[in-house]
């Protein structure tokens, strides 16, 4: 028995070898995929790479993503990356040769790509094949969302987006007898009154003017009153762009910061407010002014209610210095002549796709409006019913508190590869509380469209040491460690030394050439 | 011997500090706890301690109802079961042929299973392995390509070592077959060392992470871990700058009750696996 078994051990042994050797031989047997998918065809298959889910549910397979595939006569695989790890693993995909079809990443990502030739160039892809996307674009997206060797590599999708505003607490202001300031000074005053004259009548001095955040987070509360955005390029005085952070007026803003925290107008603790500890200050009564986008104020104002019934936060145009024309509430991506809309991701087409034609149609099929309201929606009769003509959520989707019965099913979703349909005339009403619509539209007047959009060499390598030193300068001249004349000759300084003036020519010159 | 008063004195501050340490190492965890059962307006008002207050299960009906959790546990819960069972079945019969001082070719493959400890493949030509081996997007990849860490293999191989060669000679005289001598004999008298590395592997498998990130495209076959980390990065960026995000879901205490979601199974199932530990290596055999 034993002899037996020997035997056929080594046998085992001996065939394991041989089908490790044939194995090494083998070659990759070509994937049969299936022949471009016009109608009547097969469908083709279509990988998507989507670089963050910020999600947590599962919406790669919903009822919507069938009618899509249905629609477009498609499957769709939707490769997912959890958030923050999205360019580790869109790089080992690339590397590997076996990227996706579609790449749904940040600008600067598809682009170095797209120089690096792993990236279709859009640009004749849509005239040959995207009617409707070649509509939807113009001269000035195109050029902003060109890569360094001015090709543009990608498809922007553009939407309504909501940015940050400036948000009083008007109970604050009727009861000290205060107006909306417009100008710097009664900007000022107002601040200074807002924590000193114990305005939440707790009598005790625990109020503040307004507060920064960690890692000089809402920052244009400083900067926004001298029209200058945080940290993006503004075209200055001389016709050159110059980054707003070395700009002359920051001084002053940084002037009047320091100002304010030396009177104890701004909370002293600003750098350690991250979050979670943010939201605290803010619905325990304490900060006068803050900066947030429309919706996260409607929820401040909401927590607010329940201990001080007569809270509310109203939206204001951001108070001007002298000779300033418009102040900044927050940098954005409006497009000029959109009516407000701004870029909102972008796709790029990965130079692996064995079947160009069928991605770039499926891509455009998203443009059309059917689409759009298919993505935005979902499917008539599960998901919506048609009312005048226009799509009303069921009542299990609709309104703010539904946010999660939406998710689940992919509704008004981030996993869209389009715009959002009719969105600020039917759409809002039936996802936000009529408050955060209200000011959603206020905060596009003062956010500022941002003008490069495009990354240079060396913009690639030294804005992160150069967003460093500002942060360790410009809180240093705020606390008041070294007066301002000093720590701003010191900053302008670091910012040569690490390359910034190169960064700001290349940039100029980049510019310039489109 | 009776204490002497300095003693009794040390024994009651002893006892208080020791007291004090644990109750600091354990309030974060009461802490987590009662944030996962409030309402959000108290916990963002930072009045939430030691209990909850305005008690509700609202994050953890968030949590189970619409979030993919439950696929994270189902495939967890495989890796952990299947990629054990696996890891230690493979584990032990190499390192038994292993630890037989006349195995052919025997400092060859000691050399070679070394070596690979020090020298790796990198990221990219494991990436290129498993895709030309079919198993991208499979729980597999995350079993196979590790069935046998070079590590634990070497500890069972020194622990087999230590059997005494006249326990395995005796029982062959007795007439028990080589695959009876390794199921019968060497197997049980190992437990304690089968239990240790099963536990080191199935702690892996628990903590399965960046090999998930990079193998598994569909969120359907994400391990649990991937899934904690992605509703704790949706809870964060929801203070985001844009009006892209949903405001009716009680953020913190979601965070909290995945921590709670994915940390209580651990808690509960560790006691019973401590003894094993505390139990000694050799549990009397040869005696003398």
């Amino acid at each position: 028995m034993r002899k037996v078994l020997r035997k056929i051990s080594i046998l085992m042994v001996a065939l394991l070898l041989a089908t490790g050797i044939a194995g090494c031989k083998a070659k990759n047997s070509g994937n049969t995929k299936s022949a471009d998918g016009a109608k009547g065809e097969s469908p083709t298959e279509i990988s998507i790479f989507f670089d963050s889910t910020s999600t947590t549910c599962n919406r790669s397979n919903t009822a919507l993503i069938k009618e899509v595939e249905k629609k477009s006569n498609t499957k769709i695989k939707i490769v997912e990356a959890p958030s923050g790890e999205g360019t580790q693993k869109l790089n080992l995909l690339i590397s590997s040769g076996n990227c996706p079809d579609i790449v749904k990443t940040g600008l600067v990502t598809i682009n170095k790509y797209g120089t690096e030739d792993a990236m279709y160039p859009m640009q004749e892809v849509i005239d040959k094949y995207m009617p409707n996307v070649k509509n939807a674009l113009n001269d000035d997206i195109i050029k902003k969302l060109e890569a360094s060797n001015n090709k543009l590599y990608v498809v922007p999708f553009i939407r309504d987006i909501g940015y940050s505003g400036f948000f009083v607490r008007q109970d604050w202001l009727g009861k000290l007898g205060l107006s909306i300031p417009k100008t710097l000074d009664e900007y000022y005053k107002m601040l200074k009154d807002f924590t000193e004259k114990d305005p939440d009548g707790n009598g005790k001095k625990d109020t503040f003017g307004t507060t920064l955040t960690e890692n000089l987070g809402r920052f244009e509360l400083m900067c926004g009153p001298f029209g200058l955005p945080a940290n993006d390029f503004v075209m200055g005085d001389d016709g050159n762009l110059i980054l707003s952070s070395v700009h002359p007026k920051m001084k002053e803003a940084l002037a009047f910061g320091a100002k304010l925290y030396k009177e104890g107008l701004i909370d002293p603790e600003f750098s350690t407010l991250k979050g979670q500890l943010y939201e605290e200050k803010v619905t325990n009564n304490k900060i006068g002014v803050m900066t947030n986008p429309s919706s996260m104020a409607t929820k401040y104002e909401s927590e607010l209610k329940k201990t001080v019934p007569d809270a509310k936060y109203q939206i204001f145009d951001v108070p001007v210095a002298e000779g300033v024309k418009k102040g900044i509430s927050a940098t954005s991506s409006i497009i000029e002549g959109t009516n407000g809309k701004s870029i909102d991701g972008q796709i790029g087409i990965s130079k692996t796709t064995k079947h160009l034609e069928a991605v770039a149609k499926f891509i455009d099929w998203n443009f059309t409006s059917e689409a759009e309201k298919l993505w935005t929606y979902g499917i008539e009769g599960t998901h919506y019913t048609m009312e005048n003509g226009k799509p009303k959520f069921k009542p299990e989707y609709f309104g703010p508190d539904k946010v999660a019965n939406r998710q689940q099913q992919g509704l008004w979703d981030q996993y869209k590869l389009c715009g959002f349909y009719d969105q600020r005339t039917d759409g809002y009403p039936q996802v936000w509380a009529p408050d955060t619509i209200k000011n959603i539209v206020g905060t596009l007047s003062s956010a500022y469209p941002k003008l490069v959009y495009f990354s240079t060499p060396t913009g690639e390598t030294a804005s992160g040491e150069i967003g460093k030193a500002r942060l360790e300068n410009f809180t240093k001249i705020i606390m008041g460690s070294v007066s301002v004349d000093d720590g701003w000759n010191q900053w302008l300084k670091d910012f040569d030394r690490l390359s910034g003036n190169k960064w700001t020519k290349e940039v100029n010159d980049a510019y310039k050439s489109r | 011997m009776r204490q002497t008063k300095g003693e009794k004195i040390f024994e009651v501050f002893n006892v208080i500090i020791m007291c004090l340490l644990a109750l600091v190492t354990l309030y974060p965890m009461i802490n987590v706890l009662a944030v996962s059962l409030s309402r959000n307006d108290y916990v963002v008002r930072g009045e939430v301690t030691f209990y909850p207050i305005g008690f509700t299960l609202k994050a953890y009906n968030y949590l189970f109802k619409f979030s993919t959790i439950l696929d994270g546990y189902r495939n967890t819960l495989f890796l952990v079961i299947v990629g054990t069972a696996l890891n230690l079945f493979f584990t032990a019969m190499t390192a038994y042929a292993l630890s037989k001082r006349d195995l052919i070719g025997r400092n060859l493959f000691l050399f070679l299973i070394v070596f690979t400890m020090m020298f790796g493949g990198g990221m990219i030509p494991n990436y290129l392995l498993v895709k030309d081996l079919h198993l991208i997007n499979s729980l597999w990849s995350l079993i196979l390509p590790g069935t046998i860490s070079a590590y634990n293999l070497i500890i069972m191989k020194n622990f087999f070592q230590a059997i005494p060669r006249e326990l395995i000679e005796s029982s062959r005289i007795d007439g028990l077959s080589e695959m009876g001598i390794l199921f019968r004999m060497v197997i049980p008298l190992s437990l304690p060392a089968l239990t240790t590395i099963g536990l080191f592997y199935a702690v892996g498998h628990w903590n399965s992470f960046f090999d998930a990130i990079i193998y598994i495209n569909n969120k359907k076959k994400w391990p649990l871990q991937l899934i904690l980390r992605d509703i704790l990065f949706f809870a964060d960026t929801q203070q985001a700058l844009t009006d892209d995000i949903s405001t009716n879901i009680p953020l913190e205490p979601l965070k909290m009750a995945t921590v709670i979601g994915t940390t209580l199974p651990v808690l509960v199932f560790y006691p019973f696996i401590q003894k094993y530990f505390v139990k000694g290596v050799m549990i009397g055999s040869v005696k003398g």
